[in-house]
Order: C-alpha cells, then structure tokens, then sequence
C-alpha cells in the first residue's frame, strides 16, 4: 500500500508551518516509519531544523528559457509585445531579457522575424535525498532563485519522497508545504490524503485559512485545524472556532503561545525536542495523537 | 521625475512584512506625504486587513485562454506541438484537446494556428482593489482561488504603478510582497528604488534572506536588512553573517513588542494607537533613514 500523505499548509506565511511538521515527523516516527517531505521549495525549512543531509542530490530540468543569439536579434522589438510574463523590455531601444521572470512558453521564439531566439530546457531545481539527524527519510524539493516552475518541483519531490517510502516501508509521508494558496500550494495537497491547515488567531490568518480551507474543499481532501499562539488573542480564538464549527472542521488542537518555540527553532531542534514539558511541546505533542487516529481510519 | 518606489519583502514567510509595510506607510503619511500602499501578495492579501477597511473591487484580471472553433481546424497540429506545457494534445485525426488547468495563457497556440480555429478567449484570473485608510491610498491584488497563476495580477499592478508614479500625485509608493524568492516576488520589486528585507533572528529567517538577496542580485534594488523581534531570540549574529556577506545594512532592529500585538489583535496599526510604543519608534526612525536616502521631500 502506497504510503498516505499528510500535508501541512496554512495560506499566510510563517505561522508554524515547519514548527508543526518538524514536530509532527518526529513524534510520528516513534510510532511508525515515515519520510519528512519539504514542499516549500522556495524557503525550504524543513530540513535546517530536522538536521537533513543530502546523499543524493538530483537535478531537475522542469522549465525551459528563451536564449537571445544577439548577433542575429536586430531590436526590432516584436517579442516584447507578446511576452505577457514581462520577461522581455525594450530599453532604449535595445532589448533587454530578464532571466527569472522568462516562463519559457516560446511566443517570441514563434514570432521573432530573425530567429534569434531559442526556447532551451534549464535545471529549474534540485531534490535533495537523506536522512534526518533522527534518522529517517527525507526529501528536500529546492527551487533555484527565482525559477518559476514551482509546482514541478514539490510534485517531483513528493514522488521522490513516495520512493522513499516504499524503500523503507514508510507509512506516512509528513509534507512541509509552501505558504500562498497558488501554483505550488495547489501542487503540494494534490493527491494527498489528509492537510493540516495551520493558523494563528489573527485577522490576517484567518483570512488566508479561509483562502487554504477553499482549496482542500475545492480538492476535496479531509483536512483539520491547528491554531498556534492559541492564546495570542481570545476574541480571534474564538472567530477560528466557529469558522471551523460552521464548516463543520475538526480543530486538532490548539498551541499556545510559548516562548520556547523560537529558542528551539534557534537551536535548530524540533520543540518537542528541545524542551519536551514545554507547552507548546505538550500540546503537538496532543495534536500528533489525534493526526495518527485519524490517520488510522482514513 | 517619477515617484520613487519602495519593495517590503523578506523571504521567509510571517516575519511581519505586512506589518512594516503598513506602519511605514503611516508613518510617511503622519510626516506630511502623500503615501500609495500596494498590495503584491496577492495570493494572501492582508493589507486591508491590517488595515481594518474595506477595499472597492475596481477591476477584473483576465488572462488569454484559447477558444477553439473546430469547423476551422485543419488537425495541424501545430497548436500541440507549440505548447509547451502541453494544455493542448492532439492524436492522429481527432480535435485538440485543451486542458485549461494547466494553461498557463501565454497564447503561443493562437499565434501558429494557421486558420481561425483559435480564437482569444479569457479567463477571470482576480482582482484589483482600492481603498483608503488613515489618509493612506491603498492598490491591491488578489487571486482568484483555485488559479495558480499570481503573475497576471502582479503585472497588472506594476502595469498600473508605471503610470501612477508619471503623474506625481504620490511622494512615495511602498510595495508589500509575498514570502518566498520567487519570479513574483522579482515581479513585484522591479523597478522599486530599494527593497526593505523584514527578517526575524532565526536561522530560518538567514536562510531566506539570503535566498532573497540572490534573487534581487538581478535587479537594480538594494536590499536594506529589518530585524524585527530583534529580542525573541540570541540568534541575531546568523543574520549579520547574511548581512556582512552581501554587504547589505541592516538598518532597524525592531523589538518584540506587546503593545504591537495588542494594536495588532484591535486590527490597528501599532503606530496609530500607541505612536510611541517601541515598535512605533523603530518603524518612524527606519521611515526618516528612508526618506534621507531617497531624498524624498514634500
């Protein structure tokens, strides 16, 4: 049976994505095997904090680029005109090509009058296969800067972490996924079976948790609640509860806010390491139970 | 002379870019200027949010989508082969099939079709927004749930920003981004005067800084280093290695402030509703180091 997927979002960036899953990989790994998958390829976190090596790294050529033969491109500027990722300018009359922002599709190559220019393939990322400091899998996705092709990158991590589990008989795959609700979010819960939506009481949060619950009800994937810094402000507290009551959302627990948290993250160790009786150790610690019953019975 | 423009970025997600983006904002407009807030993340906007206001939808994002009449296709081929996603497959002697989920609307199909069996069609993509708070002019972007590509609101956005700062009604326009080192965060700081890189003392925070910086090593930016909860941690010095690398300054270290998560949770900037808390003081002193810089006048 292929391993099952739990995948941890939450829309809006740094509310504890990587804080949960570290701490989810690590307590999960005391019951049964599992493989730590980093789906934030554009800040990968995952693998700082659970100490991953790379024993293999492979390339990934997901996206391809225009290259500008100047010695035929004459300035003429027609590809300008029909670049809609913005990735060709006209300065001072010179063309100008801004690398990062070309997404490859190929219209000035179909238009330019002198073929000057040429869609190649480049390597667009790289997938870092190893072993946690605790020792079980994981598989590390990495965009290079600035690439585009994102969602490529957390799909072909995700397939690599699904090797990884097989090899090793994994039960679960723990995925750190990307912040946003766009193209590498959508990537990142695809197929999964279960996503963790993480948030903090506060308005932002809880606008980008209704962005992140749009997605897993549009894909239709079982998902849960975690609310961290809990206690940070009860009036918001309680604004999460019953936009989870009126969905009809599990709340899988509640985090308080706890100092040892950043102290841990600092120390690059996974809190319910770094202080185990801490509070916030206690409540994952919780939360973990709850994810591997539910898991169960899925 | 144009209007100058600022990025708020960072890298790592929930660092509080938005915060300073909002605060700093404020605290241009509190010292007499005439202040343009923009909205780039548009995959979690929260700006109004900060900001408790509502925003006017004042206008709809579309992007290219081909529309096929298939009295006109011939079975080329070509739009297939073109496209280089592959949206668009065609076998043997049947009509393309087009898959818009993959879409990513760069138009290349229409543009070799050789008869009228492509025509432009569009598709809703998201919104723009304005709004007004505290003397403060908002833009803002959102995209549309369920759509992976940010990019087309991004541009549009600039699109729009290239005009506004022509007329000179602004003194200065600031630029929240979303996390991550990606080509929309590249979309959202071209062109900006200098990019202030929010930032918090954890070797997650280095981590994507450092990301950060290399993906604005391609453009005319320089990225100007914000500590913010400066105190949370000891972990301040793996930042100044980042710092010291890149010889990018950091020019604020912003304390961990309660009276900046109470006006937070009031859904107020912390610098309207206690101007001389901590937080305040170092979000006015990093405006004025701005303005210098700048050499913004009214």
């Amino acid at each position: 049976m292929p391993a099952k997927e739990i995948v941890i979002i939450s829309a809006k960036g740094g509310v504890g994505k990587t804080t949960v899953s570290s701490s989810l990989a690590v307590l999960l790994n005391e019951r049964t095997n599992i493989v730590a998958v980093d789906t934030d390829v554009d800040a990968p976190n995952l693998g700082i904090i659970l100490g991953c090596n790379a024993e293999r790294k492979i390339p990934v050529q997901a996206s391809e680029k225009a290259f500008i033969n100047r010695d035929l491109c004459d300035d003429c500027g027609i590809c300008v005109k029909h670049c809609k990722e913005g990735a060709l300018k006209m300065v001072n009359g010179k063309l100008q090509f801004i690398y990062h922002l070309c997404e490859g599709c190929g219209t000035c190559e179909i238009v330019c009058p002198r073929k000057a220019i040429e869609i190649k393939r480049v390597d667009s990322g790289v997938i870092k296969i190893g072993k946690s400091r605790y020792g079980f899998p994981c598989v590390t996705g990495e965009l290079y800067i600035g690439e585009a092709s994102s969602g490529q990158i957390v799909t072909t991590a995700k397939r690599f972490g699904s090797m990884e589990a097989w090899k090793f008989k994994a039960e679960y795959l723990i995925i750190d996924g990307p912040p946003g609700s766009s193209c590498p979010t959508i990537s990142s819960i695809t197929g999964s079976n279960y996503v963790i939506l993480t948030t903090e009481p506060t308005p932002a949060a809880i606008s980008d948790l209704k962005r992140a619950i749009g997605l897993a009800e549009h894909f239709k994937i079982p998902h849960g609640i975690i609310i961290n810094k809990a206690d940070l402000v009860p009036e918001f507290r309680e604004e999460v509860h019953r936009l989870a009551d009126d969905k009809g959302i599990e709340i899988l627990g509640e985090i308080p806010y706890d100092k040892k948290v950043p102290v841990a993250i600092a120390n690059v160790t996974p809190v319910v390491l770094f202080d185990g009786n801490s509070p916030a150790a206690m409540a994952l610690k919780r939360i973990s139970n709850r994810v591997y019953e539910i898991m169960k019975g899925l | 002379m144009q209007t100058p423009m600022i990025a708020v970025s960072g890298g790592k997600g929930g660092t509080g870019k938005t915060t300073v983006a909002v605060n700093l904002a404020l605290a241009f407009k509190q010292d007499g200027l005439n202040v343009l807030l923009v909205d780039a993340d548009v995959d979690a906007p929260n700006v109004h949010i900060l900001l408790s206001t509502k925003r006017k939808k004042i206008d709809t994002v579309y992007a290219f989508e081909p529309k096929f009449n298939f009295d006109e296709c011939v079975l080329c081929g070509l739009c297939a082969q073109h496209c280089r996603i592959h949206a668009i497959m065609q076998v043997g002697d049947k009509y393309p099939m087009y898959f818009p989920d993959i879409c990513t609307h760069c138009g290349s199909c229409m543009l070799v079709c050789p008869t009228n069996a492509i025509t432009e069609g569009k598709k809703e993509m998201g919104w723009i927004y304005e709004g007004q708070a505290y003397g403060v002019d908002l833009l803002m972007g959102e995209l549309k749930l369920g759509e992976a590509s940010a990019a087309t609101v991004v541009t549009e956005l600039k699109d729009r920003l290239e005009e506004i700062r022509k007329n000179g009604k602004y003194d200065i326009i600031i630029i929240d981004t979303s996390p991550g080192a990606h080509c929309d965060v590249l979309r959202a700081v071209m062109d900006t005067e200098e990019t202030i890189a929010v930032t918090e003392p954890t070797p997650f925070g280095a981590h994507d800084l450092e990301r950060l910086i290399r993906l604005l090593e391609v453009v005319e930016s320089p990225v100007k280093i914000v500590i913010n909860r400066a105190n949370i941690t000891e972990g301040s010095s793996v930042i100044e290695k980042v710092a010291e690398k890149y010889n990018a300054p950091i020019i604020s270290r912003i304390p961990y402030d309660d009276l900046a998560v109470e006006a937070y949770a009031k859904g107020k900037p912390v610098i309207v509703e206690y101007p001389d808390a901590p937080a305040s003081l170092a979000i006015k002193e990093v405006m004025m180091k701005i303005k210098e810089e700048l050499g913004i006048a009214r």
